[in-house]
């Protein structure tokens, strides 16, 4: 599951697919950045910042852990929403769909969302990836927030070990794009 | 060279979406963003809680392209309608949301039977459970200016049955994802670099 990279004409100023000698442009970059955050009921709207030095284009992004209990909004620093309300993270990747705010006396178990937390517990995790088209274009050092919440407010499992999320920012970078950096 | 075998569509503009827009900005024209809302519909009984059947989504009076939905939460309960304002029904009434995502588990109907049940499962395999890919529109709902979407839902008569008199919550959560065409026409006139303004004529006008 990948998106294929196409340039624009601006990039294609400054930038190959590949490096390319005989005009001296540089080849694209693509990069992964690994990040992860635990929603606990010490800190349960953990964020973190995303930033490269070169120019990226942000072309989509995985998710691994307990999604379940967690929310995400992702927001530039320039100040745009590239989700205008914080989603609860199966809604970006297809894993278990299941809501801890769920009540049913025969169809969740009584004691959800603990269970997130029991041993041997099994869980579909993501299905696809979040691919962004059009990507989001970071110009270089500018920062995309990653900001998390708690899909129930004081879920008991916050209290507990938590959720543990794992995110992978997949980047195409574009050294000397614009005279940036290298 | 890599295949772009994806779940999500690739945006594609129109020949008088160009005029105005790129797929990314450049000096001249504005970016298209790719953007998500959500939104979730609630139904109770339990007392104090907040009831929410019914949605209205508004969104930020850019020109916008919705070109798929994400759902989440308790699946095989919920019928859904998709409407607009203006009475453009994209569901014709209600209609399971099971059977919009292609699953299974559909407790919309009579006698129609769960997945996984507390007093067959262990609590374990709860959330062995998978939710579906998104349900894409081709043609886009274009949304102009404030106009809005809204999701009124309704729960199915399998899952109220299962519930008897006891303590039920079903939560259905919506992820809207959308194009948006900043600087569009109608909205005002786009400021170029150095804040000049470039007048663009109105789609309809010249």
């Amino acid at each position: 599951m990948h998106p294929l990279l196409r340039l624009t004409e601006d990039e294609r100023r400054y930038n190959d697919v590949y490096d390319d000698p005989t005009t001296g442009r540089r080849g694209v970059i693509e990069r992964r950045y690994g990040y992860s955050v635990q929603l606990t009921a010490a800190n349960p709207t953990p964020s973190f910042a995303h930033r490269s030095s070169r120019r990226a284009r942000i072309f989509q992004l995985t998710f691994s852990g307990y999604l379940q209990g967690a929310k995400l909004r992702v927001r530039s620093a320039m100040g745009e929403s590239y989700t205008q309300d914080p989603l609860h993270l199966p809604l970006y990747c297809g894993a278990s769909p299941r809501d801890p705010n769920s009540v049913h006396p025969t169809l969740v178990p009584a004691n959800f969302p603990q269970i997130a937390n029991s041993q041997f517990q099994q869980q579909k995790g993501p299905r696809y990836a979040f691919v962004i088209d059009p990507n989001i274009v970071l110009p270089g050092s500018a920062e995309l927030y990653f900001d998390f919440s708690p899909q129930l407010p004081n879920d008991p499992v916050l209290s507990g070990d938590g959720y543990p999320v794992g995110v992978i920012v997949h980047a195409w970078e574009f050294p000397g794009f614009q005279g940036g950096a290298l | 060279m890599l295949q772009p075998v994806n779940v999500w569509p690739l945006l594609e503009l129109t020949p008088q979406e160009r005029e105005f827009v790129g797929h990314y900005a450049s000096p001249t024209k504005p970016g298209v963003l790719r953007r998500s809302y959500g939104t979730t519909l609630r139904i109770s009984n339990i007392a104090g809680d907040p009831q929410q059947p019914a949605q209205l989504v508004t969104f930020s009076g850019r020109r916008v392209r919705i070109f798929g939905l994400t759902f989440s939460g308790d699946l095989g309960a919920w019928l859904l309608q998709l409407s607009s304002p203006a009475g453009t029904l994209y569901t014709n009434g209600l209609v399971s949301v099971a059977s919009l995502l292609n699953r299974e588990e559909d407790l919309t109907g009579p006698n129609m039977l769960p997945e996984w049940e507390v007093s067959q499962g262990s609590p374990r395999h709860y959330l062995d459970n998978q939710t579906s890919t998104p349900l894409l529109f081709d043609p886009n709902i274009v949304i102009e200016g404030t106009d809005a979407l809204i999701f009124s839902g309704q729960l199915g008569a399998s899952w109220l049955a299962r519930a008897g008199t006891s303590d039920y919550r079903a939560v259905l959560n919506v992820g809207i994802h959308v194009w948006e065409f900043p600087e569009w026409p109608r909205e005002r006139p786009f400021v170029g670099p150095g804040n000049k303004t470039v007048t663009r004529a109105v789609a309809g006008t010249r």
